[in-house]
């Protein structure tokens, strides 16, 4: 067991040793043609904060985690001509929306035969309240869909 | 989790508990970083966007170096590792490019892929990183490139579990 010495706050306690943020998943597979959006993760299969929107499929980070570092993955699987896949955050301070980590496999035409793990890791970021984070996908080609139910979308306090 | 020990200080603890973390990045002002053709480059990391272990007596991240060494006061803790560079638009059409997060010269990671514009990440999670270990981001192409366009897409994060 820990020894909890003296500097830390309850808080920290509750922060350094208990899960916080999210885990969301889709519930049914989702058809790209010729376009780009966003991945449709309508179920949170955890989300502590109770902050996951899966009406707008994106994690709006609340006022209790105002100013905390966190980091996010994306892991899908899709079959060949899916190009790129990406966490975006909308800041609303900036009113802007950027990738803040992005994975591309290429515009060349398809590089794989068949379906591929493709996975994305956003550095640690410090978050603001009402910022919002969604996972995005781009795909220039037609026909090209996800498959199977392997896909999820986390966010966790660091 | 952190492991606190009786030798460690209340600052420490304190740190420790925080879950420590570093994010440095590549960025636009930064400019874009070369690599040779057929030989591993340290990548490096000007820019820092976080950092929790600065303020100890010997900061643990070098931004010249791009390499994050793990300080002895710490001990061993368990951590997680991310990485992503990007190639801003470069045409990769005749070569790969691969990246990996190493610690004391160990792969924690690989992700390779090739073609044009090519933006990659990679992450290591779990990872016991023991005092003193150097953990660092690393990429190879087969042709000369240049990495590094957008101050997100090209970084290094670490943090302790």
């Amino acid at each position: 067991m820990p020894i909890i010495l003296e500097g830390a706050s309850k808080q920290d306690v509750v922060d350094a040793w208990g899960f916080r943020g999210f885990v969301a998943s889709a519930s049914s597979t989702q058809a790209f043609n010729n376009s780009s959006g966003v991945f449709e993760f309508d179920t949170a299969d955890v989300d502590t904060e109770s902050a996951y929107d899966t009406v707008n499929f994106e994690y709006v980070v609340p006022a209790s985690l105002n100013g905390e570092r966190m980091q996010f993955q994306l892991n899908t699987r899709a079959s060949a001509g899916l190009r790129h896949i990406a966490v975006i955050r909308k800041n609303q301070g900036l009113g802007s929306q950027i990738d803040i980590a992005r994975m591309d496999l290429g515009d060349q035409g398809s590089p794989f035969a068949g379906p591929d793990g493709m996975h994305c890791f956003s550095p640690a970021v410090v978050v603001a309240t009402g910022d919002a984070f969604s996972a995005r996908w781009f795909n220039p080609g037609t026909g090209n869909w996800l498959t199977d139910s392997i896909h999820t979308f986390s966010g966790r306090v660091l | 989790m952190p492991r606190i020990t009786d030798e460690m200080n209340g600052e420490l603890a304190a740190l420790l508990l925080r879950r420590p973390t570093f994010t440095y990045v590549r960025s636009v002002a930064d400019g874009r970083q070369s690599i040779s053709a057929s030989t591993v480059t340290d990548m490096t990391f000007p820019t820092k966007q976080i950092d929790d272990f600065e303020n100890l007596d010997t900061p643990a991240f070098n931004v010249a170096t791009g390499t994050y060494t793990h300080p002895t006061v710490l001990g061993t803790q368990t951590m997680s590792f991310a990485a992503g560079f990007d190639l801003g638009g470069t045409n990769l059409s005749d070569t790969e490019l691969i990246i990996d997060i190493v610690l004391n010269g160990t792969r924690l990671c690989r992700q390779q892929y090739g073609f044009e514009g090519a933006v990659i990440t990679c992450g290591a999670t779990h990872v016991a990183v023991p005092a003193d270990a150097v953990v660092k981001a690393r990429a190879f192409t087969t042709n000369a490139r240049e990495l590094g366009r957008t101050d997100f897409n090209t970084f290094f994060s670490g943090w302790v579990e």
